[in-house]
Order: structure tokens, then sequence, then C-alpha cells
């Protein structure tokens, strides 16, 4: 396995954010996961990532706990993350946003991150706008230049906090292709997202929370016809959907 | 003839200033932190050259091969031990903090070496100067102070722009979250950065000791000195940090020029005017969009 989430947990003071989730992930799958607003999904990565600490529970990545492991030590051990808001380093060009991931995040010279920089510019189609100042670049660059920095870390794990959102049915479909792309390197992917039919169509498994508990977990299939699912989403108990 | 000393003299005591300045830009801007010890750290690094040249007996410019690694190591040990404790608590914790070293620094220095005014003892180069005419002569420490100041200046931009580590500054100083996101260990950037602030200050402080006398409790006045330097200049801007020592000094000198007590007036109006009609300063590079 490796990613293991055993009931974790977090609160916000007397606010349950997590109650005790837990699942596993192997390595190469690709997993959604899918919650009305304030499910606590985005809590859920932040976790994983390390941005917050746990109130219970343990996260387990590759066999090691990773409680009281920092945020930046769990990207050189491999979990990569993009924001929902893209976060770009504004005053840096496009090139020198990706060269500082590929530089810290997998700990390279210079001179050694230059062609990681260049092979993940290309795969996210920026390479022609490598020297622009990331705050000048349009939504959809930001958010391919989100996947490119954390590719440009090697992770082992992507974590995707709703990287679609914002986005036109044409540029969703563009950053599926890469998103279907960096799958098939092999990279294992959490991929929070509220466009259902755009996570259905890359992910191999969902696990559906809402108030911070988990509600069904199984392929998109199973989870969109369970009736807990349809019951927090559609507020029934059991539509037939086709 | 008298103007174009004063003009002269004024752009060279801009150096000094950019050094006060740098150090204190940097802070702010790698980690939002105001340093309200910064004039006290100027002092004490005067203050260490004293230290150091009346025990080894050494010239105060040789005293920089000591003093400045020292006040780097003092920096990265203030920041890695005390201030990146109140990262991310809000900008009261650090203002309290840096506000009661000043107490301390400025207290501890008076018991070591009194209240009176010293001297750093640099022999001839103290008065050392390059005539240019009848009138006018350039002073040979200010001219070193102007030249170090463009050359730590020059070798941040470098330092910035060219190495691994000055990446990490800037994307720390753009967004720390996402920078730890990316793998860099930004409580390590920021007792870096607090190092290298301590090591430019020291170099201030070794050559304010030469060119004049100093006490413990100056230490405010230089902040105030390198806080107005920011403010004209612009934070975040390397180079206007100069250019705003340079417009501070050139302003104090031709106060200085009119009416002898304008000194320092001439200063305070000339950057209470700069934020007023731009707050940001005259060469900000704004980031934030």
């Amino acid at each position: 396995m490796l990613l293991q989430l055993d009931n974790v947990s977090k609160s916000f003071g007397a606010l349950q954010v997590i109650n005790q989730v837990s699942f596993d992930l192997e390595e190469g799958v690709a997993l959604g996961i899918m919650g009305p607003n304030g499910a606590g999904k985005t809590t859920l990565l932040n976790l994983i990532a390390g941005d917050l600490p746990l109130s219970g529970g343990s996260i387990r990545f590759d066999g090691a706990d990773l409680n009281g492991v920092s945020a930046e030590q769990r990207c050189l051990s491999g979990i990569g993350r993009t924001s929902q808001i893209p976060r770009p380093f504004t005053g840096m060009t496009t090139y020198e946003n990706v060269l500082v991931g590929a530089m810290y995040g997998s700990n390279l010279s210079e001179k050694e991150a230059e062609e990681t920089c260049v092979n993940v510019l290309e795969q996210t189609g920026l390479l022609p706008r490598w020297n622009v100042e990331a705050g000048q670049l349009r939504l959809l660059e930001r958010k391919r230049l989100e996947l490119a920095r954390a590719l440009a870390t090697k992770p082992r794990l992507l974590l995707l906090d709703e990287i679609a959102g914002g986005l036109t049915d044409h540029e969703v479909q563009e950053l599926l292709e890469l998103i279907r792309d960096i799958r098939a390197q092999g990279i294992t992917i959490i991929w929070i997202e509220h466009i259902v039919h755009a996570l259905v169509s890359v992910v191999d498994r969902i696990v559906a929370i809402d108030f911070g508990n988990k509600l069904a977990e199984g392929t998109p299939e199973e989870v969109i016809n369970s009736d807990a699912f349809k019951q927090v989403y559609f507020g029934v108990e059991s539509v037939k959907l086709d | 003839m008298q103007w174009i000393n004063t003009l002269v003299q004024g752009i060279l005591l801009g150096g000094l200033y950019a050094l006060y300045g740098t150090g204190l830009s940097l802070i702010f801007g790698v980690m939002r932190i105001v340093n309200l010890a910064h004039g006290d750290f100027i002092m004490l690094g005067a203050f260490m050259s004293l230290l150091v040249t009346s025990m080894l007996g050494l010239p105060p410019l040789i005293s920089i091969a000591i003093v400045v690694p020292v006040m780097f190591l003092l920096g990265f040990l203030l920041q890695r031990g005390i201030l990146n404790q109140t990262i991310g608590k809000g900008l009261m914790p650090p203002l309290v903090i840096t506000f009661g070293l000043s107490i301390i620094v400025q207290n501890v220095l008076q018991m070591g070496f009194s209240a009176d005014s010293q001297g750093l003892d640099a022999g001839a180069l103290e008065t050392a100067s390059i005539p240019i005419n009848d009138q006018i002569s350039i002073g040979i420490m200010p001219l070193i102070t102007f030249i170090v100041a463009v050359a730590v200046l020059a070798g941040l931009q470098l330092f910035f722009n060219r190495t691994k580590v000055g990446q990490a500054f800037r994307a720390t100083s753009d967004d720390p979250e996402t920078a730890e996101l990316m793998g860099i260990n930004s409580r390590q950037i920021y007792a870096l950065a607090m190092g290298i602030s301590f090591a430019i200050v020291a170099l201030a402080g070794i050559l304010l000791g030469i060119r004049t006398n100093f006490a413990p409790t100056d230490g405010p006045a230089r902040l105030i000195f390198a806080f107005e330097a920011v403010i004209i200049g612009g934070l975040g801007s390397l180079w206007g940090t100069l250019a705003g020592g340079i417009i501070l000094g050139l302003s104090q000198n031709i106060g200085a020029q009119i009416n002898p007590t304008w000194f320092q007036l001439a200063g305070h109006i000339v950057t209470l005017i700069v934020l007023a009609v731009r707050p940001t300063g005259l060469f900000a590079r704004t980031r934030d969009s």
C-alpha cells in the first residue's frame, strides 16, 4: 500500500471536520474524492500533505507514519499537491517556478534540474510560456503550472485539489488529457473534484465523504449508485440512474 | 562649489543608509517581520568590532573578517531559536520580541562599554581624502562605505537570481506555504535571511564606527534612518534601497547646508512627502497582483 489512512480525524475546536476516515491506496491507482461543499475534502488533502496536523488516527505513506513529518519533508518523500486556487510564485517566471520545485522537491542542483524542468514544461504544454512572469499567466496556464510544479518535485503520490474548477468545458478536456498522461506515467493520484464527469472519466475508485464521514467507497459506478451517495447528493433514497 | 560638495557627500552618505536599510528590507520582504532592534544590532556590530580591535589589536577593517561571521551566526540562531516560534502568529509577537531585544542590547552594551561615546581607531584612514579641487574632497571612508554598499547589493542580486538558495528565498517570500509544498524548509530560509541581515548590519556598524563616534543608545536613531531609506526606495527593491539611501543622504546634507539644525528634519520631511505621494516608495516592485 502506498498510502494508508487509519481512522483519520480532524477537529477545529468543537467542530469535527473529518471523522474517523479510513482508506487504503495502492500504488498506481487514481482515487477520486467526492462530497458536497464543506464535506471536508480539502481538509483531508491538507492532512495528507501535512499543511494541518491530525487530531486523531494515523496516515502512513509507503509504510512510514507521517505523524510529525513536516510538509516539506512529505514533499521530499514523494507527496506533491496542487492548490484549488492556483498559487504561482507571481514574481518569478514560469521556468523559475518549476525550477524551484525541481531543485528542492527532488533535491537537484540547478544544472541537474534543467532537464526535469524542460520535460515537465513540455508535458504540461507550458514550454512556449517558459519565460513569462507567472503572474501574467491565464487561468488554464496557472492550473497547468500547478501541475508542472508538483510534477517537478517527482511525486509518487499527486494530490489534486479541484484542478478543473473554473475552467470551460473545452479547457477541462485539455486538462483531462494531461491528467491521464500523468496517470499513465504510473503516478498515484488523489483527486478532489466537483465536476463529476471529469472525475469519473479518469479515476479507478471513488471515496465519497459528507460532514467528515466516509459515506461510500468503490468503483465510480458503485459509489454513484449507492443509496448513501444519492441521499446526500440528490436528497432521495434511491433513484435508478442510467 | 560648496553645493557640489554637499551633493557629493550626501550621495556617499547614502551608501551607509543603504546598508542600514538593506537588512531591514530583506527581513520584511522574506518573512514580513519588522525588526525593531535593527538599529541596536548595528550598534552591536560596532561594539563587537571595538572589542575585537582592542583585544587583538587588529585594525577595524580587518575585524570585519571576525565580526561579520559572528553576527551572521547570531542572527541565524536568533531566528532559529526565538523568532521562528512567532511565524504565523500575526504581526504583534515579533514586534514585541524585537522591541524587547532592542532594550536588552542597549543595556548589555551600556553594562559592557559604559554609556560614553566610543570610536573605532582606523588611524589615518579616518580622515584621509582624495582632493578634487580647493573646495571638494572625497573622504576615503565614505567612498569605501559607498563601494561596499554597491558590492553588497550586487552580491545579493546575484545570490537571489543565480543560486539555488536564492531562488528558494524568492519563492518563500512570495508564498511560504506553497514553497514548503515544493520541499523548501522555510524556517531554514528565514534563519539564513536573518543571518544575512545581521552580516550586513555588522558591516554597516563597523563602517559607521570608523567614520564617527557611537554610543550604546544610538540604535533607535539608526533604525529611523534605515526605515526612511526603505520607505523612500520602496520595499522589495534592492537598488531602490540604495536610491532611497542616497535621497535621504542628499536631503539631510542639503537641509544642513541651509541650516545646520535641519540635518535630520530634512530627511524626515522628504520621507513624509514620499509616504504621502507614493506610499509604496519610489522604486517599489509590487508583486502582489
